[in-house]
């Protein structure tokens, strides 16, 4: 399973978003086809 | 449903006590008030609702995002559009609250719930947030 640019973008969003108002996004998982992908995991975001 | 025609669907009139004082009552009194046969499935319908408040505090560790994913795995299950789920956790990545923030492409996403509350403050830094995307088998 690969990320689009999307869910990547999405992801950083996430992370600014979480890091102003102090909370952590400790991950983003996309999900399909009983198999995921974790950014986290796979080192696509600074979390 | 009014909870009196839901207490009419399991045979009580309208005469009954309240709700909270059908809970309340032991089983003479409560046949009594509603008739035998009223009571039983009064009595029943009323520890269905507690089972399933307790049912509601079980809350699961999600400590890695295997453990995430098979959470959530049977939620996501073939859905035709895509969804964007966000689980709250604790410091000790307890799940707090499960929230469906959306359905559908971006164009046409619609906004189901935009708050999660935590055990203390919504917005405590302990508070952890999970996003997850599911996006529809192909």
């Amino acid at each position: 399973m690969k990320p689009s640019e999307d869910d990547i973008a999405l992801t950083e969003r996430a992370v600014e978003a979480g890091r102003l108002l102090g909370i952590w996004v400790v991950d983003h998982l996309v999900v399909g086809a009983g198999r995921y992908l974790s950014m986290a995991e796979r080192g696509l975001c600074d979390f | 449903m009014t909870t009196s025609e839901l207490l009419s669907l399991l045979g009580v009139g309208p005469a009954a006590p309240t709700l909270f004082e059908l809970g309340r009552l032991d089983t003479w009194r409560l046949v009594e008030q509603v008739g035998a046969e009223a009571a039983n499935t009064v009595r029943a319908a009323i520890e269905l609702g507690r089972r399933a408040l307790r049912a509601r505090d079980v809350r699961p560790r999600l400590k890695t995002a295997r453990e995430a994913f098979l959470y959530l795995e049977p939620a996501l299950a073939a859905r035709r559009r895509e969804r964007f789920h966000v689980l709250c956790l604790s410091s000790k990545r307890v799940l707090l609250a499960d929230v469906l923030v959306a359905e559908g492409q971006r164009t046409d996403a619609w906004w189901i719930r935009g708050r999660c509350s935590a055990s203390r403050s919504p917005l405590a830094p302990a508070g952890w947030y999970w996003p997850i995307t599911t996006r529809a088998a192909t």
